[in-house]
């Protein structure tokens, strides 16, 4: 008797976590349980929906790395943990810096056009894919990106041609275009006026760009955790968007003990 | 009055001299120099950096050699212009073209695509502006520009938009009455799509759309007729100020909860600024929305903001500022912070942005303020957060603030990391110079940095008699060793001479006893005759009165003299004067040989030599030297004081011809006051605590001294004691040195100088005026030359010698 009780407790222990394996398993899988594709999505939304992810996370990157999707060590600030590209340098002491990248809206948007092309790619496997999946005879034409960065969104433009036939019709999807709101014009706008300012004098005023627009936070931080470096950190917040922009230069570098 | 130098030949009994000296631990570094400027580097791919040689630069680039910095290189100060965006800079070719620009040798001002102008922009005005620019800003922003490029100057551009006619734009269709805020070009028949769109009419029936400009009046004017209504709903404007907005969207007033019901308040537009409108203080304001973002007030959400209900709509002023221990800041005001002993508060004069006399007083401080490791930090209230920027480390830059009220009378603080113009200091030869407000720097009297000058003539003496040091100190990174603070701090090493004569009575060779004398050893000090201030003890009864900041001063300073109870048998009293101190009565005394310093008694009482001029020409002769035998304040060769004067010289001739040099100390601790501050002055050099209040190695300030004998020509006969040391460190003496009365071995960590005179046979000697000796190879230590002595006393045998 005592032994059948023990069993029974046994088989209910066994359920009960087998029971919360599952809701965990759902609860956390669930998203990437739905099918990649229902009925209702085009080209369009499939591709954007595939990409976006990709978008944000190269345009976060770029943002925080100083205009590069991975920074050489060699030409970057090293600071808790992370380099930070230095968009005016100058190796020498006391010397104003040497501007590195001068239209960093275009490198910016190169280095999206550049960085993204293999998510792009994947994607368009993704969708060829899914699609003949379906039944569908898929074909995609091969095409460029261009990424702009504008005053309220960055807008990319895939270039490709999409074409699905199913049952004798074909269907044509043209310019792939996905916008992601964001300040980034603001912010570079302003990252490229500090650069002028280390170029000029040595040093930017963040209070100047705060009290143009008070919603933009303009921090200068001059300790990297290379000693005696004395470069200036800059990170660009836009309070509204959450978005962050740093960069690093080095200009009018004052050496410990001698100048 | 005072003739300077001494003449070469010099007629002594015996001599002993003491060198002392203040060490701080160093070691030369060797700088490297660039030599190449690259257009790009190999390895990490800069642009236009210096190199040391070519095989730092990446060989597809240009490469200029000589060039120290690629300042002055022409191909890296290109024009680069980016067709697209208009956008105009400088770079090198190579880069350009890498940025896809296009280079041009012009300077930009010559470059006709670069030529700024002003880029009018519907309701605003771009200065300056390029041509393209001006159109690259109208595709990003879809709207119509208008580049002027007859207007040169940014007021200029200003006017122009001032000049803009903003106003209700009504647009009617049969059934539809919309209306937009335009200026009146833009509501104009060419951007009737535009304008259709926005409002949300079907573009399809264009050709019965009506266009109607009212200037100055809202949409919701009941002259324009529009559907727009007044609503109380509220908006944040991009200028931080908080808008009325009609049933339209469009933006209308400045929010005033007073003036909702106002129909002229519906009806015109009216200015921000405009008497009309209400204002706000820096504390916000939930009923007018005319925030002002640089006075502390800004549109946000009023859940955003505690203690802000507004009655109508979701947004108020809020107050921007912070709070920071325990006091209210402002949105963008700053000051400073700081670290260990950095001195937190220092004021700057907003008239020439030089700091204050006070906080430079106190800065003089180096013992106090700016010991290794503190660093100044300026934080900046920023939309209520607390900003922090430090301020360049090793405190090659300081923080410095001043607090001021605005045209409302709104107090505010502004501060900022000011350059340490340290580097600067040592260049400087005078005292103006040196406490000239532009700069960092602060003077300290005594020794000079200038070698070949130690000792000014009397007339520029208070001007040039000293050294020019860091007002705050810079710091090292001293832990790494081999660092050109090393270098710097080796600045504050001095040597100084202490000249003394015994007689054969004496044991001369009693150093010990010398030392342990400090308190009573006033035979070395009255017998002393050149740099006596650096004997320990010396003049101790007449020391400046610290405690109540006595500082330095000079006998053209000290009246007291004038005010004299006149003279005793032809020497006018130092003593005993009204208002002055007792160092003045000493540099009165040294300053006058006929002036006497005590009514009675013998300086053999004090500390102190008495020996001012003791050394005379022999008459007629002005490159031969007696000794004088001291009575009273007379000297056997300069006789009958009063008396008749051989060559018809008068008193004061005479006098002035047995004068030394007036000391550049007066006292011993004078002497050591002025060199530890010279040192520790120099940066993070000397004994001194850190941040965490640790002090450095105690022989990182030491004081040695070596006793040698020398015969009446001043040659070094042989050395009495080893070099030893005299003082050093003492963390127990607050700041003071530590004075060891035996002296002390010196066993250091490091050897500070390597001489090689004496293994070469030589010997390190004092070569006085125009003396020479036959040199021998091998260093000394400064001030001394290498003789070869064994010939020297052969050449002095065969002169039949002393």
């Amino acid at each position: 008797m005592k032994r059948g009780k023990k069993a029974q407790l046994t088989i209910f222990i066994i359920l009960a976590i087998l029971i919360v394996a599952i809701v965990l398993f759902i609860f956390l899988f669930w998203p990437k349980l739905k099918p990649e594709y229902n009925e209702t999505q085009t080209p369009y939304s499939f591709f954007e929906e595939c990409i976006e992810d990709s978008i944000e996370e190269k345009i976060e990157t770029i943002s925080i790395n100083g205009g590069d999707y991975e920074v050489n060590p060699g030409t970057a600030l090293f600071y808790r943990g992370d380099y930070i590209k230095f968009l005016c340098y100058t190796r020498n002491y006391n010397e104003l810096c040497h501007i590195q990248v001068l239209f960093l809206k275009n490198y910016f948007e190169n280095q999206v056009s550049t960085t993204i092309h293999p998510e792009v790619e994947g994607c368009f496997d993704a969708l060829i894919r899914t699609y003949e999946e379906q039944g569908y005879i898929v074909s995609v034409t091969e095409g460029g990106i261009e990424t702009k960065i504008l005053p309220e969104n960055v807008q990319l433009t895939f270039n490709r041609k999409v074409t699905i036939t199913k049952d004798g019709v074909t269907q044509e999807y043209e310019e792939f275009r996905i916008r992601e709101e964001s300040n980034l014009f603001g912010i570079i706008e302003i990252a490229e006026n500090i650069v002028l300012w280390e170029e000029g004098v040595g040093e930017a005023f963040p209070e100047g760009y705060m009290a143009v627009d008070p919603y933009m936070k303009v921090e200068l931080k001059t300790v990297g955790d290379v000693p005696n470096d004395d470069s200036h950190l800059y990170i660009i917040t836009d309070r509204r968007t959450g978005e962050v922009f740093r960069f690093a230069s080095r200009s009018l570098a004052a050496p410990p003990g001698y100048m | 009055m005072i003739k300077r130098g001494i003449k070469s030949k010099i007629k002594v009994k015996k001599q002993i001299f003491l060198i002392f000296g203040i060490f701080l631990m160093g070691i030369l570094l060797l700088l490297n120099v660039s030599a190449v400027c690259c257009e790009k580097l190999k390895d990490d791919g800069y642009w236009c950096q210096p190199a040391d040689s070519d095989d730092e630069c990446d060989a597809n680039y240009r490469i200029q050699d000589d060039a120290k910095t690629c300042k002055t290189v022409p191909y890296c100060h290109m024009t680069c212009v980016n067709e697209n965006t208009g956008a105009c800079g400088i770079l090198s070719e190579g880069q350009c073209r890498s940025e896809g620009g296009i280079p041009y040798e012009e300077p930009m001002e010559e470059v006709p695509a670069c030529q700024a102008g002003c880029c009018l922009a519907g309701q605003n005005a771009y200065f300056p502006f390029t041509a393209n620019e001006c159109k690259f800003f109208a595709g990003v922003h879809g709207i119509n520009t208008d580049f002027r490029e007859d207007i040169t100057s940014y007021d200029a551009c200003e006017e122009l938009v001032a000049k803009v006619e903003v106003g209700a734009c009504l647009i009617s269709t049969e059934t539809q009455k919309a209306c937009k805020i335009k200026t009146n070009e833009e509501c104009d028949e060419s951007n009737l799509v535009n304008l259709a769109q926005e409002a949300e009419i079907n573009v399809g029936i264009l050709s019965g759309i009506e266009l109607d400009f009212f200037p100055g009046e809202l949409c919701t004017s009941p002259n324009v007729g529009s559907d727009c209504a007044r609503t109380k709903n509220t908006i944040c404007g991009e200028d931080g100020k908080v808008y009325y907005l009609d049933s339209c969207s469009n933006f209308a007033n400045i929010y005033d909860e007073s003036k909702y019901n106002d129909n002229n308040y519906w009806r015109y537009i009216y200015s921000p600024y405009d008497i009309e409108v209400c204002t706000v203080g820096p504390e916000g304001s939930a009923v007018c929305g005319n925030c002002n973002p640089v006075g502390n007030t800004v549109c946000r959400n009023e859940k955003d903001v505690s203690g802000l209900n507004a009655p109508s709509g979701d947004y108020v002023c809020g107050d921007l500022g912070c709070v920071y221990e325990g006091t209210h800041y402002h949105h963008l005001d700053s000051w400073c912070a700081g670290v260990g002993t950095a001195l937190v508060g220092i004021e700057k004069n907003t008239s020439n942005l030089a700091i204050s006399e006070k906080s430079r007083e106190e800065l003089k401080d180096q013992d106090t303020y700016n010991t290794p490791g503190s660093k100044y930090f300026k934080l900046t209230c920023a939309f209520g957060e607390v900003l922090l920027t430090q301020c360049s480390d090793y405190r090659n830059e300081i923080c410095a603030e001043y607090a001021g009220e605005d045209e409302n009378g709104v107090s505010y603080s502004s501060a900022s990391c000011m350059r340490n113009s340290w580097p600067y200091c040592t260049s400087f030869t005078t005292k103006t110079q040196c406490e000239n407000p532009k700069y960092l720097c602060k003077w300290v009297p005594g020794y000079r940095t200038n070698a070949e000058m130690p000792v000014v003539p009397e007339e520029d003496r208070r001007e040039q008699q000293g050294s020019c040091v860091p007002l705050v100190p810079p710091g090292f990174d001293f832990w790494e060793g081999d660092t050109q603070g090393s270098l710097i701090c080796a600045m504050g090493i001095v040597k100084e001479i202490a000249l003394f004569e015994t007689n054969i009575w004496r044991n001369r060779d009693n150093y010990d006893a010398w030392l342990t004398e400090r308190n009573d050893g006033k035979f070395l000090h009255n017998r002393c005759f050149n740099g006596c201030y650096a004997i320990p003890g010396y003049g101790i009864e007449f020391d400046l009165d610290y405690e109540n900041g006595e500082e330095k001063m000079y006998p053209e300073e000290i009246q007291c003299s004038e005010e004299g109870d006149g003279e005793i048998q032809g020497l006018q009293k130092c003593y005993n004067l009204p208002g002055c101190t007792d160092y003045q009565y000493l540099t009165e005394f040294y300053d006058e040989s006929e002036c006497q310093l005590f009514e009675s008694g013998s300086m053999e009482q004090y500390h102190l030599s008495d020996r001012r001029g003791q050394y005379c020409h022999k008459d007629g002769k002005e490159d031969h030297w007696l000794t004088g035998e001291i009575t009273g304040s007379s000297y056997s060769c300069t006789p009958g004081l009063g008396g008749a004067f051989p060559g018809g010289q008068t008193k004061e001739e005479k006098d002035e011809e047995k004068e030394r040099d007036y000391p550049i100390y007066l006292t011993h601790n004078e002497w050591l006051d002025s060199i530890t501050e010279r040192a520790r002055s120099m940066g993070d050099c000397g004994f001194k605590p850190n941040v965490d209040g640790d002090y450095s190695d105690e022989n990182s300030e030491i004081i040695t001294a070596i006793f040698q004998k020398m015969d009446q020509k001043g040659n070094v006969k042989r050395n009495v004691t080893a070099k030893q040391i005299i003082y050093k460190g003492d963390e127990k003496a607050q700041f003071k040195l530590e004075y060891i009365p035996d002296g002390e071995p010196i066993i250091l960590p490091v050897e500070v100088e390597v001489h090689d005179c004496a293994d070469n046979g030589g010997t390190c000697i004092l070569i006085m005026g125009e003396e020479t000796c036959e040199t021998a190879e091998g260093s000394c230590p400064y001030g001394l030359t290498c003789c070869n002595v064994d010939a020297m006393m052969d050449e002095e045998d065969n002169e039949g010698g002393t």
